[in-house]
């Protein structure tokens, strides 16, 4: 405390005078009441921290820190797993909300229904997009969903090996094997064939190799193909092994099919797309969805609709026989806090945009990495690494340009530059030795995007 | 109502212009991918805004009110760190953008890893991890990768049979067998049982402290240095570490690993379930263990080391949750050296006041001062028919969150006891008022006690039916809709 | 605290009653009011041979799960299907309608072992 009296912080309200009547009720000194870690190593002379700052001095600090950073762009051509689209005011208006941001998980649903019902209209949108029967309300990202659900699979089948195509998310796989390889579960991998597609004779062979708990695909994949699911799923199926669709491209639910109308026991993926900044890697949404006959065994929380004593509709959390405040270490995951306030972002973000603006969104984006594409592929410097896989709004492109010359041509342009891939991760295109993974969204006004190619011929 | 009983067709609350037409899209993919228009609601901007406006009223908040939720540090959150946090410079980052692009987040990233180092007395860290438990999780997979490589022997895990429940799952999680180690009448670890259980098959034993019922574990050296001897590894749960900050550091006691929910003590908000943070800090022999990437400095640059052969891996598929940092980093920039202490000097003073205020009424668990929360019973409440349960609802009447109630599994001796963690964010006077509520219900037990068991009344719904709700789930619109 | 005088019981709270071959097995009054509402009374495979003390299911309660060992070795011949359906029959008529499960006694003498009802209610006296 300064010895002006006044309270140097504005997060502690207690001022010294106040603090010694307290302790006078409890009739100890604070030296007392910490006498109990005595003959512990103890901290002498304080912590090695600079000294507290106050909030003008604060706002001036992280205006330096942040001018380091280049400035916030207009579009994103570098997709890879996060997205940069547009978001309506009315999303981080209603989201950011004390009452959403400033409570804690509803343990107790009288103080708590709107986290509560907003949670609910999250699972239920899910369900829709996903086409799934259960959905969780929310895990912490589509790497750690994906390996949550590998972990799921492997309860129900107890078989030690799971098949990952190779054409997953790079940074999935890693966190799938993070998560499953302590279990002793073996990760294969399954090739992808010309189209940059699952390849199925692959499939066919490691499943026919022995017992798998599950196979893991995503779609569209890291390189943007969208994969036939429904075939992949019906040979999964023949072999007694669970089918997990993954997207990193939460957009894609507008237009393209998941769930089960494709086979899947399990849809994963990240949900940033909807209504969330990049925020360079997180807080994402990790989307969980599965068939109710799997209630017993899915990972996360669950709300579900109930009544009051009054017969008034009331929600509440259920299943929670699951979880590991009860089970213990038989949960059937340790998640307790997951990214509820980001799960009712996605909501607020899904009821503005509604069932029209949703398809629009999904439609736009296909169709501007149709226009980017072809313009670039005009320009004579650019090439379809996989010509006949279809793709949504991310494109593997080869070209004859080389990173840095492609950022430095692209640095007067207010957009960030496509994502460059390493050597190897997809097939070489005749002198064109270098490689890009090509993003568009509707972010990428025409205006925008002729300046990019411009840029770039 | 849901937003999907208010839609109405051809409603809509988003503008943009698009330009091409849906048709154009959907040729794009092929037919055999493609899906029917999804369902989902049709609204107006102020039919949305209303919506969710409301249901944000209707819920509490450490904004609305006192939330003594104990071990779950609810204390106020700075808005300036929000406002921080939005910055578009922060949030519009590419997390896979060039280093030269974002030093000023990873410049960020690495300073708040340096205090987190400072604060804890460890030697390195993650800042991967998105929550607690996600925390626990990495740093059990630390200890579990070691001893892969030192000790493969090692495969199980003490756990006091106080600890959260997320410790012994964590642990299962990260491929361990779990030991339950008893507590002694103190609320700390039983030595004797610990001396017996700590043998060539233990990896690790976790640790709370101060524990889950709010007392500091006299015994912590000896613990360490027992568990070191025997060739085992220490995992400090942080959770509880409001308490401590300039006190005491984990590091010092000779924990190996520890994790710290930022959503705790260092002021980022809840959000009603997270995101939180919770970063991982390890001694040096385990930093190569550590998640990639790591944000290090080099020559004055920093940058995100993924080069490191050893590493668990990845717990996630970027960095963390970055603007869930930010706001930590703000937080530990604005208290500096005396605030962080400050702060704890007054969690602790608060928790002992409320616990010398209300130990008439509700009796102490453990007779002993606390730290940063205090354990107390209602067990006397239940001859006239009342519950903790019904004490709990009814302190929603006068405008509380109930403290933590629920201890599943917990030891027998503390069956309805209620866990009050009160933090530095409250006054003396909210403190009284609360005291006073949980007295003058206190007295509402013993003379009228409906008045307990009908609880809450003045709340937008009555006690809600938790086994309805489990034996007729309905868990999305769509179900509602089947079940007509 | 409601005691079924044919039974026999295990210290972790099942039952089992004899008849013929067959032992009808289920949880006691005591377990069921311990863990409170019942709301989920997981499978049970029908055909599949348990020793004493093996896993033979679990139970869910709005705050709790429990694992349900089988108190007699056998095989399993038949399945409560109701209890599945409608699992708040434990709570109101454990040793009746909320059987969980008959098992053809492979050792009928095992039976002894367990507790009689009146020791039973003596180990499970408040």
């Amino acid at each position: 405390m300064q010895n002006t009296g006044r309270n140097r912080f504005p997060s502690i309200p207690s001022t010294s005078d106040e603090q010694l009547t307290m302790l006078n009720s409890v009739g100890l000194t604070f030296e007392d009441i910490i006498s109990c870690v005595q003959g512990n190593a103890c901290v002498e002379g304080g912590l090695h921290l600079p000294d507290g700052l106050t909030e003008d001095q604060m706002v001036q600090e992280w205006d330096t820190l942040m001018s380091r950073n280049s400035p916030a762009k207009k579009a994103s051509l570098m997709g890879g797993g996060a997205y940069m689209h547009f978001i309506p005011a009315v999303v981080p208006h209603l989201a950011g909300q004390p009452g959403f941001v400033t409570a804690y998980t509803p343990y107790q649903p009288e103080l708590s229904q709107g986290t509560l019902q907003s949670l609910f209209e999250y699972q239920s949108f899910i369900v829709e997009l996903t086409d799934m029967e259960l959905s969780n309300c929310s895990m912490y990202d589509g790497a750690s969903s994906a390996a949550e659900a590998m972990l799921m699979a492997h309860r129900i089948k107890h078989a030690p090996r799971i098949l990952v195509a190779a054409s997953v998310n790079p940074a999935y796989l890693a966190t799938v094997r993070t998560y499953v390889e302590p279990h002793g579960i073996a990760v294969e991998t399954i090739a992808t064939d010309e189209s940059g597609q699952v390849s199925r004779t692959e499939l066919e062979r490691l499943l026919a190799a022995g017992p798998c708990s599950a196979v893991l695909v995503q779609s569209p994949n890291y390189v943007g193909v969208i994969e036939d699911l429904s075939a992949l799923g019906t040979v999964v199926h023949a072999h007694d092994t669970l089918f997990v669709e993954c997207f990193t491209e939460a957009m894609a639910l507008g237009l393209l099919g998941y769930g089960i109308g494709t086979g899947a026991d399990i849809v994963v993926g990240d949900g940033q797309s909807l209504g969330l900044p990049m925020s360079f890697g997180g807080p994402h949404l990790g989307v969980f969805a599965t068939l109710k006959k799997f209630n017993r065994e899915f990972p996360g929380r669950i709300v579900g609709e109930s009544v009051d004593t009054e017969g008034r509709q009331a929600y509440v959390m259920t299943l929670r026989a699951r979880e590991q405040d009860i089970r213990r270490e038989k949960a059937t995951s340790n998640i307790c806090s997951n990214h509820a306030l980001n799960a009712i972002t996605a909501a607020v973000y899904l009821g503005s945009v509604g069932r029209a603006g949703f398809r629009a969104l999904a439609c736009e984006n296909a169709a501007k990495l149709q226009n980017l594409v072809q313009a670039l592929e005009g320009s004579g410097r650019f090439s379809r690494v996989f010509k006949s896989g279809p793709v949504f709004n991310e494109m593997a492109l080869a070209s004859s340009i080389a990173p840095d010359e492609l950022r430095s041509r692209l640095a007067p342009v207010p957009v960030v530059p496509p994502l460059a891939l390493p050597r190897g991760t997809v097939p070489e295109v005749a002198g064109m030795p270098y490689s890009y993974l090509v993003c568009a969204t509707e972010l990428l006004k025409d205006a925008l995007l002729e300046q990019v190619v411009a840029a770039l011929s | 109502m849901t937003l999907y009983d208010k839609s109405v067709a051809a409603r809509c609350a988003f503008s943009f212009s698009f330009e091409e037409d849906e048709a154009r899209g959907e040729s794009c993919v092929p037919e055999y991918a493609r899906a029917s228009v999804k369902a989902l609601p049709e609204v107006s901007e102020l039919d949305l805004v209303r919506h969710f406006t409301n249901l944000a009223r209707v819920n509490y908040g450490v904004d609305t009110g006192f939330y003594p939720l104990g071990s779950c540090t609810m204390k106020y959150n700075p808005k300036i760190n929000e406002r921080l946090a939005a910055d578009p410079r922060l949030t519009m980052r590419h997390p896979l953008d060039d280093e030269s692009d974002n030093q000023g987040v990873l410049q960020m990233e690495y300073e708040l890893k340096e205090s987190l180092k400072e604060i804890t007395g460890m030697d390195d860290f993650t800042l991967q991890p998105a929550c607690g438990a996600h925390g626990e999780l990495t740093g059990m997979l630390i200890i579990h990768a070691y001893m892969r490589d030192h000790d493969p022997r090692r495969t199980r895990v003490l756990i006091p049979d106080s600890a959260h429940g997320t410790n012994p799952a964590s642990a299962s999680m990260a491929g361990f067998q779990v030991v339950t180690v008893p507590s002694d009448g103190r609320g700390g670890v039983d030595m004797e049982a610990l001396d017996r259980l700590m043998d060539d098959t233990v990896a690790a034993i976790m640790l709370t402290n101060p524990n889950t019922v709010g007392l500091f574990e006299e015994n912590i050296t000896r613990i360490a240095e027992l568990v070191h001897a025997r060739g085992g590894l220490l995992y400090y749960d942080g959770a509880n570490l409001n308490a401590l900050m300039g006190l005491i550091r984990p590091g010092d006691l000779g924990f190996d690993v520890v994790h710290l929910n930022l959503h705790k003590t260092f002021s980022t908000p809840h959000g009603g379930g997270g995101p939180g943070a919770a970063p991982v800090g390890v001694k040096q022999f385990l930093a190569e263990y550590l998640p990639v990437p790591i944000v290090v400095s080099r020559d004055g640059r920093y940058t995100l080391d993924s080069d490191r052969p050893r590493s668990i891996g990845r717990m996630s598929a970027f960095y963390g949750n970055t603007s869930v940092l930010a706001r930590a980093f703000v937080y530990i920039r604005m208290m500096g050296r005396d605030g962080l202490v400050a702060a704890s000097r007054a969690a602790v003073i608060n928790a002992n006041y409320v616990k010398s205020l209300l130990s008439p009424y509700y009796p102490p668990a453990y007779d002993r001062p606390v730290m940063h929360e205090t354990v107390l019973s209602a067990k006397g409440y239940d001859k006239y028919g009342v519950s903790l349960l019904d004490i709990a609802k009814r302190l929603m009447d006068y405008g509380y969150h109930p403290p933590t109630i629920y201890f599943p599994h917990f030891p027998p001796h503390a069956e309805e006891v209620m866990m009050i963690e009160p933090t530095e964010s409250e006054s003396k006077e909210t403190l009284d008022a609360f005291c006073d509520a949980l007295i003058k219900i206190s007295k509402e037990a013993q003379e009228q006690p409906d008045l307990l068991l009908s609880a809450p009344h003045n709340t937008v719904v009555t006690r809600v039916n938790e086994t309805y709700a489990a034996r007729h789930l309905v868990t999305s619109q769509r179900d509602k809709k089947e079940n007509g | 605290m409601k005691i079924q005088e044919d039974a026999r019981y295990a210290k972790s709270d099942e039952w089992v009653r004899v008849e013929g071959q067959v032992g009808v097995v289920g949880i006691s009054d005591y377990a069921q009011d311990k863990l409170g509402d019942i709301v989920f009374v997981g499978e049970i495979a029908v055909g599949s041979e348990l020793k004493a003390g093996d896993l033979l299911t679990s139970i869910e309660s709005v705050k709790a799960a429990s694992d349900i060992y089988s108190p007699v070795s056998g095989k399993v011949v038949e399945v409560n299907s109701e209890v599945v359906a409608k699992p708040e029959l434990v709570n109101s008529d454990a040793f009746g309608a909320g059987w969980l499960a008959k098992i053809e006694l492979s050792d009928p003498a095992e039976v002894n072992s367990l507790m009689s009802a009146a020791e039973y209610a003596e180990y499970r006296k408040e």
